[in-house]
């Protein structure tokens, strides 16, 4: 695995007396890998990719692109046209005065094998057709993929994706992902992402970085980072999250609802919450039963249930939809729990 | 003097808007300063200046126009460029930099296409402005001050070649607006990416910040420091007889009334013509108040002779109606209302201009709304229109009343006998060669020139902070 970029212990701070908005953040990127990160706004995701790209200068640490060391902190500062490095905007910045294949064309060098890569590049995300047409003429899914094919066009060593969907319409966003997506298996590019968008960032990375105030918090596979979260913060950021406090004993963690799985490294005895996901828990129709529907989300091809344990915890929980319970229902609740993450209590 | 404003304006407006150096923010409001000079008062200024300082290298002549002229009108191109350029999101400029380019590069291959229709308006605008002083210079049949500044000047501009200048100056306007809108083609420039951040300034450090500060210093110095200490320097030395006081406290009270009152009149008919205009999409009303801002354009010599026309007609119409029942002649013509009309004829667009950006600010679905509250008609105007654009139409009519003040050539040929006007004040000084004597006007002028431009440079920095 060569790395092709390398982020070691970057920070940047932005004013005096305020938190640092990256917060010594190390991260590599293998070449070919597609890595996304994810997090709330203001967690810093966007300043990592804008020092990434050159468009901020780090206070701390050192970015490698392809084995070039392209920044140190107060030392040595490559700026952005010289880092090759492609950017895809979220508001797309496809420059308003030249037509889809100017701006393909716009970081290529001059000669016989532009007007051949620009067709190339139009054709991969597929608008050969629209070459001549001006930005303000496409629809906003072509303008991204004119700017998807404008940032692959120089063939760059890394590319830059900042929030590359936010601004397309739900349906196109997922067709837009798919043409991107190819593109870049196709080229064999590298590719950092970056979105508020958990389910987006789970199908796009090949490995998902979650942040929170300037840090990753954890980074790995998607299944991963979704079954095994290292903190209840990126258990809640990932999916709908229920956490059932529980006590490890010997043979497991007594809850309300039965006797879980043994965790791993969990002293016994000790004040635990177990994560719980809407699909670990199962629930039955039953009169006598002891949970109660307390509501219910139609979401097509799912319903999303919540139940109300004798507690007053409540649960998430999805059903197929193709027979649904109204609210009010009486349940039995059994929980079927694949991985045990269980956090201490505070 | 286009092609000086162009590049001075622009490069200007590029340097304080993508960089930042020292005295940065405070360039980037004080150039446009220079504005509050009208043309015949810096003309007489540095006419004056040379005039005493005969160890200047003699720059007067055709050079001497072209450079006064360009820091006269550069603030035009300044003031659109700038906006343009804070306008673009930073990601252009940051997508062309991802993309290779150094930032001078960048600046070549994206800044400066995106705000092209900014600076040619700009441009355009500056040479309109210069041609309406030449004009004056040409199409009246006085010695206007206008005309005795260049022709003292040059003793090269005769009133042929003040034509010759002034149709060129209009060719030229008008070229340069056909040439932009034809090679425009299918592009689009207000294509403003959503949710883009401004541009971001980089720090400039050693010598280039240096030059920056002192470039901008320099102009800063020639179009307006300079001018308005001479200005001082004049009006102290002449000091303040006690009868000339008498007379510049009446002089401002007339000039404040006059533009006072055309302010008022001017705002009010703008409103109603910006007001049809929104309610009636037809073709004609468009087109109706398209043509009744084009009065701007006409240079104001030009317009005090074609308003005399359509007066005498209404005086003659008047006069037979009014022997009907029995009452003495009114003239409308050298009346107050004559020079009222004059001034709307011209100033008209500015007004129509302010408040249709205002109204078309204003959401359909805001009316909507409203009308689905039961408000519509007139008090759809009066509790959601008029509350909405309070702030417009007090900007709109200090613009307007300025501007009034400072005009010079339709005010002395229309004006009722008796009235002076602090423009007025100037040129009969100023013709007759008594600079000092002009001086405390003119200061006046310049002061209250600052006024709207203060007041802009304020909102805007309000709404962009």
């Amino acid at each position: 695995m060569t790395p092709q970029l390398v982020v070691t212990r970057v920070g940047r701070v932005f004013g005096d007396g305020e938190p640092p908005a990256v917060d010594d953040l190390s991260l590599t990127v293998a070449r070919g890998e597609i890595v996304a990160l994810v997090g709330p706004s203001g967690c810093g995701k966007t300043t990592t990719l804008r020092l990434v790209a050159g468009f901020e200068r780090p206070d701390a640490g050192e970015i490698r692109i392809a084995d070039a060391v392209v920044a140190i902190a107060g030392r040595r500062f490559v700026p952005p046209e010289h880092r090759h490095v492609g950017v895809v905007f979220q508001d797309f910045a496809l420059f308003p005065h030249l037509t889809a294949g100017a701006n393909v064309g716009f970081g290529l060098p001059p000669g016989r094998e532009r007007l051949t890569r620009i067709r190339q590049m139009l054709d991969l995300v597929g608008l050969g057709d629209a070459a001549d047409r001006y930005p303000h003429q496409l629809s906003g899914g072509q303008q991204q993929r004119v700017a998807v094919a404008r940032a692959l066009a120089p063939a760059p060593a890394l590319l830059l994706f900042d929030e590359p969907f936010s601004n397309l319409d739900a349906d196109l966003r997922e067709q837009v992902r798919a043409v991107v997506q190819t593109a870049l298996r196709a080229t064999g590019s590298t590719a950092l992402f970056v979105t508020h968008d958990q389910e987006e960032a789970l199908e796009l990375g090949d490995r998902v970085g979650v942040m929170a105030r300037g840090r990753i918090e954890q980074l790995g596979p998607p299944d991963e980072v979704y079954h095994r979260p290292v903190n209840r913060f990126v258990a809640e950021f990932l999916g709908a999250a229920a956490f059932l406090p529980g006590v490890v004993v010997d043979d497991g963690i007594r809850t309300e609802l039965g006797l879980t799985a043994h965790p791993e490294d969990a002293v016994v005895g000790s004040q635990v919450d177990v994560l719980v996901r809407p699909d670990d828990v199962t629930i039955s129709p039953a009169p006598t039963g002891p949970g109660v529907l307390v509501g219910r989300v139609f979401r097509g091809s799912e319903v999303r249930y919540t139940v109300e344990l004798p507690s007053g915890l409540r649960l998430p929980c999805s059903q197929a939809s193709a027979t649904t319970m109204p609210a009010g229902t009486r349940v039995h609740v059994g929980i079927a729990l694949h991985h045990v993450v269980a956090f201490p209590r505070d | 003097m286009g092609a000086g404003s162009l590049l001075l304006g622009t490069g200007l407006a590029w340097l304080v808007s993508a960089y930042r150096f020292p005295g940065s923010s405070l360039f980037a409001w004080a150039l446009v300063l220079p504005l509050a000079l009208p043309a015949y008062v810096m003309g007489f200024v540095l006419l004056g200046f040379f005039e005493f300082s005969a160890w200047l290298p003699d720059v007067r002549g055709w050079w001497g126009v072209t450079l006064t002229m360009t820091l006269v009108y550069y603030p035009y191109v300044f003031v659109l460029a700038r906006a343009a350029f804070q306008e673009q999101a930073s990601s252009l400029m940051e997508a062309a930099r991802s993309l290779g380019r150094s930032r001078p590069r960048a600046f070549l291959a994206v800044a400066l296409p995106l705000a092209r229709p900014a600076i040619v308006a700009g441009a355009a605008l500056a040479m309109m402005e210069a041609l309406a002083d030449l004009g004056t210079v040409s199409l009246f049949g006085h010695r206007t001050l206008t005309e005795t500044v260049y022709r003292t000047w040059a003793g090269m501009f005769d009133r042929i070649a003040a034509t010759q200048l002034a149709s060129l100056l209009l060719v030229g306007a008008f070229a340069l607006l056909v040439i932009e809108r034809a090679t425009r083609g299918a592009r689009h420039f207000l294509n403003r990416p959503r949710g883009g951040r401004q541009l971001v300034n980089v720090t400039l450090e050693g010598g280039s910040a240096v030059a920056a500060t002192a470039a901008c210093a320099a102009v800063l110095a020639l179009g307006f420091v300079l001018p308005v200490a001479q200005l001082v320097v004049w009006a102290w030395s002449r000091g303040l007889a006690a009868g000339m006081a008498q007379t510049f406290t009446t002089l401002l009270i007339d000039t404040a009334w006059l533009a006072g009152g055309a302010a008022i009149v001017i705002t009010l008919v703008g409103l109603a013509l910006a007001y049809a205009r929104r309610l009636d999409r037809s073709r004609l009303t468009q087109l109706a108040t398209e043509f009744s801002a084009m009065g701007y354009a006409v240079p104001g010599a030009v317009i005090a002779v074609g308003t005399l026309g359509p007066l005498a007609f209404a005086d003659r119409a008047l006069a037979s109606a009014l022997r009907t029942i029995g009452v003495g002649d009114v003239l409308l013509t050298g009346s107050v209302a004559g020079i009222l009309f004059a001034y709307l004829v011209r100033f008209l667009a500015v007004a129509l201009q302010g408040l249709d950006a205002a109204l078309v600010r204003i959401p359909r679905s805001m009316d909507e709304a409203a009308q689905s509250l039961g408000v519509a008609g007139r008090r759809l105007l009066g509790r959601v229109h008029l509350p909405m654009l309070r702030g417009s139409l007090g900007a709109t009519m200090l613009l307007l009343w300025v501007e009034t003040m400072k005009e010079l050539p339709a005010t002395l040929l229309l004006r009722p006998i008796g009235l002076k006007t602090l423009a007025i004040e100037i040129w009969e000084r100023t013709s007759e060669s008594l600079w000092e004597e002009a001086a405390l006007p003119a200061l006046a002028l310049v002061l209250v020139g600052l006024i709207p431009l203060l007041v802009v440079t304020r909102l805007t920095r309000r709404t962009s902070g």
